[in-house]
């Protein structure tokens, strides 16, 4: 009975030697999702150039929103009203196509980069480039329905 | 004042009277000196005196002795720079009352060095049809979908034509008006924009006209007092020049042509009564203004001095829009040479009122005119609509075919509707003064270019207000090019013959002869709010159709050519040389990139006008171009 006692007595001296000194460990923390492409796109975004060239006078706003919509406000004459396009887009992937609410279909399929505040959207061996900001109540109060 | 004024007119007659003792025919060396300084001659003269300009520098001419010499132009203070400028300040009337004494009194004026030139007076004639139909009732709205609560609405097809042939007549064309119900959902007049009526007197008291009416702030009414010191007493609405003093009409012999015209353009909108204007505002005290400067009083017109000075008025009083229902017969002249040689002082008034340093809008670097192309059935327009920098109005009917008494060819440089007395239907309905409807009215419907003319003079007024709403600015050519370029086409109509009463005109005479089309106030608008986006493929030779920038009868312009700035060519990679042709504008861009060109071309006609014949008007677009990949149907950018 004694030796029983002493073997218990030792496996539990050696289970406590084999335990490490506690080192702190990191709270559980739940794990957080990357944000998807489609859940990065939406907002206001300002075309900055085309094919490395910022045409003076040109300004493109795009107002993408998270169910799928999107408005397009243009003009190439700074001292021109803004015309206003609307639709809906889609996003394969990378690959973006959209719609006019005409029905008319954009003019091509766009493969989509975003990283922080810059958007890229290329097709054909074009490429435009865009920011992130806000579109302006001066464009937004002052444009024409195409 | 009035009485000072009236004496001032009673002291020179007096002293004429009394000199004419003394002169008769001038020195008898001078009885067989041509006169090289007359620009016109004697044979239509009107008696009482001769328009004389001297040279500068010089005070007064040699007659001043023996007649009575005044300035035909009151100075205006700060405008003195651009009076010299086109020598207003040298204007100045002889009176001559004796009609024999006339010609000695031309030839002391050609032998004085003091003296550049000098002329006769003649009449202008008014060119509108006086067989106007009857006056209607008031009756209540329609059915039709009116923007306005104005019951006479539906009687003006010009405005808005809902295709109802039991009332425009048989042969009427469903949407040939001028676009308007669109055009006023963006603005339907601004007060700070005026039109100055240029023709009888306006009633101003009209029920319809009233609140739409110029007031001249500076002036007490009828104190007999010129209070704002402008040269003219009591002027509160505008002046009869022609009688010198109050606006007037339904005198014998007025016609109500004025009130027509003005209701035209700016009747007063959505006030429950009569009809709607092109220009009238909403109702909330917004239409544009009126001005009438009057110089045809009680069927008169015998001053061209009093003429030259309305303009000179309108100029110096806020007017922006002259609004010009007269001119001469078509044919009297037939270059712009014969026309400026002759009537010197109309020109040198017309175009001081048009300079900038006139400008009134606040929207334009210089005033617009509009002229009527005149109602002789003639193959030319009539000057001093005809000159080729003027705004010159045709006229069509409901049908969408010439008015069979309108002018066409030469100097024509736009059509506006003017109804047709001769076909079945209402002509154009406006206000009248009931002091001179044979129905005792105050509405009534007349017909000729006439009409037409304050349709595109609303127009313009009505642009030159949505411009200043979105805070645009043009050059008065811009602004000209802009008014041509907003039309619907005409041509394809012009085929076979439109029978109009007794007349029958082959329609083929009027191809390409009306202007550049039919004027649409909604396309103005849509040209004001700005230059459409157009995307052209990198790389391909693209044909653009022109009729986005110069309306739909584009097809017809004669082009004068394409001008391209060397960095607009360089951005746009543009290889060779971009052409136009039956409406389409070729060229081949290679680079990415954004830039712009400039077309000219001739409104109304093959051949620009000029001093050696009539014809056409130079107009000009800017046209901005993106070039790139990727480009949709739709116009967007995706």
């Amino acid at each position: 009975m004694k030796k029983m006692l002493a073997i218990l007595m030792l496996g539990a001296l050696l289970l406590g030697c084999n335990k490490q000194p506690e080192e702190p460990q990191p709270t559980p923390q739940p794990e957080t999702p990357v944000a998807t492409l489609e859940e990065r796109l939406p907002g206001d975004w300002e075309l900055v150039s085309i094919d490395g060239v910022s045409p003076a006078g040109l300004s493109v706003w795009i107002r993408f929103s998270d169910k799928k919509g999107f408005d397009l406000w243009q003009r190439s004459d700074p001292t021109a009203q803004f015309a206003h396009f609307w639709g809906t887009w889609t996003l394969d992937g990378d690959a973006m196509s959209g719609t006019y609410v005409d029905g008319t279909p954009w003019a091509a399929a766009y493969t989509v980069s975003l990283e922080d505040d810059r958007l890229e959207l290329a097709a054909g061996g074009e490429t435009s480039i865009f920011r992130r900001g806000t579109v302006g109540a001066d464009v937004t109060d002052h444009c024409y329905t195409q | 004042m009035r009485t000072k004024y009236l004496l001032s007119l009673v002291i020179p007659v007096l002293s004429v009277s009394l000199a004419c003792t003394r002169v008769t025919e001038g020195p008898d060396t001078l009885r067989d000196t041509p006169l090289t300084k007359a620009v016109n001659t004697a044979d239509h003269a009107l008696p009482g005196g001769l328009l004389v300009k001297l040279v500068p520098g010089a005070e007064s001419p040699e007659v001043a002795a023996d007649y009575a010499v005044r300035p035909v132009f009151p100075a205006t203070p700060g405008k003195e720079d651009v009076e010299k400028k086109y020598g207003l300040d040298r204007w100045v009337t002889v009176a001559v009352p004796v009609p024999e004494e006339m010609a000695g009194v031309a030839r002391r004026l050609q032998a004085d060095p003091a003296v550049e030139r000098f002329q006769y007076g003649v009449a202008l004639e008014q060119p509108f049809a006086k067989d106007r139909g009857p006056a209607v009732a008031q009756t209540k709205a329609g059915s039709d979908p009116v923007s306005f609560n104005d019951p006479l609405f539906r009687n003006q097809w010009f405005l808005y034509n809902n295709g109802n042939k039991n009332l425009y007549g048989a042969t009427n064309l469903e949407g040939m008006d001028v676009n308007i119900r669109d055009a006023w959902r963006l603005n339907a007049g601004d007060p700070s924009i005026i039109v100055a009526v240029v023709d009888e007197g306006v009633k101003y008291t009209h029920p319809d006209l009233a609140a739409n009416m110029w007031t001249n702030s500076g002036e007490i009414p009828d104190n007999g007092i010129d209070d704002d010191g402008n040269g003219y007493v009591d002027d509160i609405h505008g002046y009869n020049f022609q009688a010198d003093g109050p606006v007037s009409w339904g005198k014998p012999g007025d016609e109500g042509h004025a009130t027509h015209v003005a209701g035209l353009v700016a009747a007063v909108n959505n006030n429950g009564i009569g009809i709607s204007s092109v220009a009238g505002g909403s109702g909330k005290g917004d239409g544009v203004r009126l001005m009438s400067c009057q110089i045809f009083s009680a069927g008169k017109q015998d001053n061209l001095a009093a003429y030259a000075r309305a303009i000179k008025y309108a100029a110096d009083n806020g007017a922006s829009v002259l609004q010009c229902s007269f001119g001469e017969n078509s044919g009297r002249f037939v270059n712009d040479r014969g026309w400026s040689d002759v009537q010197t002082i109309e020109k040198d008034a017309l175009l001081y009122f048009r300079d900038p340093a006139n400008a009134n809008s606040g929207v334009t670097d210089g005033n617009i005119i509009i002229f009527s192309a005149g109602n002789n059935h003639g193959a030319m327009a009539s000057y001093p609509g005809a000159y080729h920098e003027f705004i010159c109005v045709s006229a069509i009917s409901q049908d969408g075919l010439p008015g069979w008494y309108t002018n066409y060819g030469p100097g024509v440089t736009i059509a506006s509707p003017g109804g047709d007395n001769k076909i079945e239907g209402i002509t154009m309905l406006s206000t009248v003064p009931n002091e001179s409807d044979p129905d005792k009215q105050d509405y009534g419907y007349m017909h000729g270019t006439s009409m037409a003319t304050p349709v595109v003079s609303g127009i313009a007024a009505l642009g030159l207000s949505y411009a200043k709403q979105l805070g645009r600015h043009y050059t008065r050519e811009e602004y000209e090019s802009l008014i041509l370029s907003s039309v619907n086409e005409l041509d394809s109509r012009l085929t076979g013959t439109k029978i109009a009463g007794t007349v029958t005109l082959n329609l083929a005479d009027y191809k390409n002869k009306m202007g550049t089309g039919v004027i649409d106030a909604w396309k103005v608008m849509m040209n004001i709010e700005g230059t459409p986006f157009v995307q052209v493929p990198k790389g391909k030779e693209t044909a653009l159709d022109l009729r986005i920038w110069f309306g739909d009868d584009a097809a017809s312009l004669t082009w004068l050519g394409i001008e391209i700035d060397p960095a607009d060519r360089e951005a746009l990679g543009i290889e060779g040389t971009p052409t136009t042709a039956d409406g389409q504008l070729k060229l081949t861009c290679t680079k990415t990139g954004c830039g712009r060109l400039t077309l000219r071309a001739i409104a109304g006609g093959p051949t620009l006008g000029g001093d050696d014949a009539a014809g056409g008007k130079e107009f000009a677009r800017t046209v901005s171009l993106i070039s790139r990949t990727n480009t949709s149907k739709s116009g967007g950018w995706l």
